[in-house]
């Protein structure tokens, strides 16, 4: 086992833990990524780390995502019941905003890193090796003399000198074609009281709260993942692709665009996250020419005034509207999730989001409750407000208007298979579209615009049930059903919410294999250059 | 909070002398995954955002008090489920769920592509008895469970193409 393990979510290439690796490894330090997906792989991924080879000095364990905070700090316990007597750090958004409250109830951890953690983790890893105090390290959390230290935080990494992160193993693909997920930039220029990205980052870059990696350094980490490892298709992950002027976006775009083709990068397809006040015809249009935009994933959240108002989002109505149309008129593929239930949500608030929902149900959508993350302006606001049950580890709360909060809880019991569970429909329509969508970008030679329809087609009639069953159970609520008469009438719409997902399940079934089938045919190779091997980045430089 | 030079001391004293129900809930749930079993959540496909579409960027988390995986309530379920005789000729299928936590399952199942014939609920468990429509591949069961006030959805996907009237052979739970 190499001498630091990080062990976090690896469903598709977790570019924290891959940025940490390579910070390490260029460090001099051995490192492994340990993936834990979920309660089922818990025994694997302990056997994995006390297991053959010996223990690694440092266990690194991501506590990104607050709802999988409790399964990763169960593997902290259980390592330290193993009998495993190394250092166990952890980190991540959550990780940094709980730090002294899981010092305190976890003593198996050692320490925490806070924000991004290049530079500590190297530090620590180095200084548990070496035997020194960890106390002169900034950016950590540590117990000391009985209670909690938060040593001084340090400035954000210089994004222009991390290393690119670590690539390994064989890349996921749709219709053939590989992708690669990657960042161009670090934060948000954007506020919103519900979003801990925004909170975490304003921690250590006050009124900023985002930074750029040069134009350069991200075309040649994506020249290298063409050339190298085959990628054509990029995620970027940023949490916000776009920079609050469209003309400076505009200026990146192209920048980047000519980058790449300096760099020899053909043709490529890209998936970015915006918000809807960066979407102008010129942008989207010089994303669609110069960089092969195949989808927006859009930050609607909600269309309602009053949520608008509650999340912060610094966005009006007409915008969301505004975006919409252009993207539609475009024929960019974009796809939204809504938060239609939060703290404040009326029956309007509530009208307002559904009649968006039918409005563009063309596009791929989901929707849920708005939760309250650690370190948000939200989650302090209604503390604030002696509005939250439970405690750091998981907040909840009741919607303030008693009849919308009989609304959400009948809602989440029918929609929960459909938008939540493992495969949820809500979600694979999106992936549905990706294929058409992919199809349409790379083989225009076998795509069939009827299939655009078709995917179109699902997601409508998926929205459209939606709404549907939404005003049912509006209607419902209206009288305060005992809990019988309540399960009576969950059971009843459920049926009917199955079966329409039953009949638009199989119907992106058939489209995917459609698809799949079509792009399978006569395959072009869109590669200049087919290496024997996947590269590293080191081996391509 | 911004970058400085010195290190900042917080209120938060170690807790030794007594557990807190934040540590409490993390060491029930580390016994739930400990013995989980194959049929465990996978089977009866609980786990939630996670099974995602790769390409289904920023997938909504559900809410926080509907979570079954939170306190992994998916593994604290076991099910059996079997074929059986039917008035004139016809099968059926029983499928009994049961879980090792306290709960309270709602009589109320739903089902598509099914007839529902009877429910019969017991402390931690529910027995289900349902009759496939005529040509059906596959049924969906749908089951409300309650557990410490949080509601949550059981959703089980039958392959009934192939009846084997024999208790001993399980029938066959497809992921949802």
């Amino acid at each position: 086992m190499a001498t630091v393990a990080l062990v976090g979510p690896e469903i598709e290439e977790n570019l924290s833990l891959r940025y940490l690796a390579a910070a390490l490894s260029r460090a001099g330090e051995q490192v492994e990524i340990v993936p834990f997906n979920g309660p089922e792989a818990f025994r694997s991924t302990l056997q994995r780390l006390v297991g053959v080879g010996g223990p690694p000095a440092v266990v690194a364990i991501s506590l990104a995502f607050q709802w999988r905070a409790s399964e990763c700090l169960a593997v902290a316990v259980a390592l330290r019941s193993a009998g495993y007597r190394g250092h166990i750090t952890a980190g991540g958004h959550f990780g940094t905003f709980a730090a002294a409250e899981l010092l305190r109830d976890f003593p198996e951890l050692d320490s925490i890193c806070r924000h991004e953690a290049e530079e500590t983790l190297v530090e620590l890893a180095h200084a548990v090796r070496d035997g020194r105090p960890l106390a002169g390290i900034h950016g950590l959390a540590l117990r000391e003399s009985g209670g909690v230290v938060l040593t001084p935080l340090r400035a954000p990494p210089d994004l222009a000198c991390l290393p690119w992160p670590t690539r390994f193993g064989e890349p996921v693909q749709c219709l053939g074609h590989r992708i690669a997920a990657l960042v161009g930039s670090r934060g948000c220029y954007a506020r919103c009281a519900f979003c801990c990205i925004a909170a975490w980052h304003e921690q250590t870059l006050p009124g900023k709260r985002f930074r750029l990696r040069p134009v350069d350094d991200v075309a040649d980490e994506m020249a290298f993942l063409v050339h190298g490892r085959c990628i054509d298709t990029f995620i970027f992950h940023d949490d916000n692709f776009f920079l609050p002027s469209p003309t400076r976006s505009l200026e990146r775009i192209e920048a980047l665009a000519d980058a790449l083709d300096a760099r020899g990068v053909g043709r490529i397809a890209t998936v970015v996250k915006a918000r809807p006040p960066d979407v102008t015809r010129e942008v989207f249009g010089a994303m669609q020419r110069r960089l092969g935009l195949a989808r927006v994933y859009l930050g609607i959240e909600t269309d309602a005034k009053q949520g608008l108002q509650t999340l912060g989002r610094q966005v009006a109505q007409e915008q969301n509207h505004a975006a919409m149309g252009i993207l539609a008129e475009l024929g960019v593929y974009a796809c939204f999730n809504l938060l239609i239930f939060d703290p404040d949500t009326t029956l309007d608030s509530l009208t307002a989001n559904l009649a968006f929902m039918r409005e563009h149900g063309d596009s791929p959508c989901n929707f849920g409750r708005v939760e309250l993350y650690a370190g948000t302006p939200l989650l302090e606001r209604m503390q604030r407000e002696g509005r939250c049950t439970g405690d750091y580890l998981g907040w909840d709360y009741s919607i303030a208007e008693p009849r919308v909060q009989r609304i959400f809880e009948l809602a989440t019991r029918c929609f929960f298979p459909r938008n939540f569970a493992a495969g949820a429909l809500a979600n694979r329509l999106m992936s549905t579209r990706f294929d058409v969508e992919m199809c349409r970008h790379f083989r225009p030679d076998v795509f069939q615009s009827a299939w655009l329809e078709r995917a179109k087609a699902l997601s409508r009639a998926l929205s459209s049930d939606s709404v549907r069953g939404l005003e049912r159970i509006i209607d419902f609520s209206g009288a305060d059903a005992v809990r019988s008469a309540q399960d009576d009438f969950v059971a009843r719409l459920s049926v009917k919410l199955r079966a329409t997902e039953a009949a638009v399940g199989a119907g992106a079934a058939e489209l995917e294999h459609e698809v799949q089938r079509a792009a399978d045919s006569e395959r072009e190779d869109t590669h200049p250059f087919v290496p024997a091997t996947l590269m590293t980045a080191e081996e391509f430089r | 909070m911004t970058t400085n030079d010195k290190s900042e001391s917080i209120d938060a004293s170690v807790q030794k002398e007594a557990e807190s129900p934040q540590r409490r809930r993390v060491l029930d749930l580390l016994q739930r995954m400990a013995r989980t079993t194959a049929l465990g959540g996978a089977a009866i496909g609980l786990a939630a955002t996670e099974g995602c579409p790769p390409f289904a960027v920023d997938p909504l988390p559900p809410p926080f008090c509907a979570d079954p995986t939170r306190v992994g309530l998916q593994l604290s379920m076991s099910l059996s489920g079997s074929w059986v005789s039917g008035d004139s000729g016809s099968v059926r299928v029983r499928l009994y769920v049961s879980s090792h936590d306290t709960v309270t399952f709602s009589p109320a199942v739903a089902l598509s592509g099914a007839t529902l014939v009877q429910t019969a609920t017991t402390t931690n468990a529910i027995e289900v008895l349902l009759s496939p429509d005529a040509g059906a591949a596959a049924v969906t069961v749908h089951i409300s469970v309650d557990c410490s006030g949080q509601v949550a959805a059981i959703v089980l996907n039958l392959d009934v193409r192939n009846p084997v009237l024999n208790a001993n052979v399980p029938i066959t739970v497809v992921a949802p």
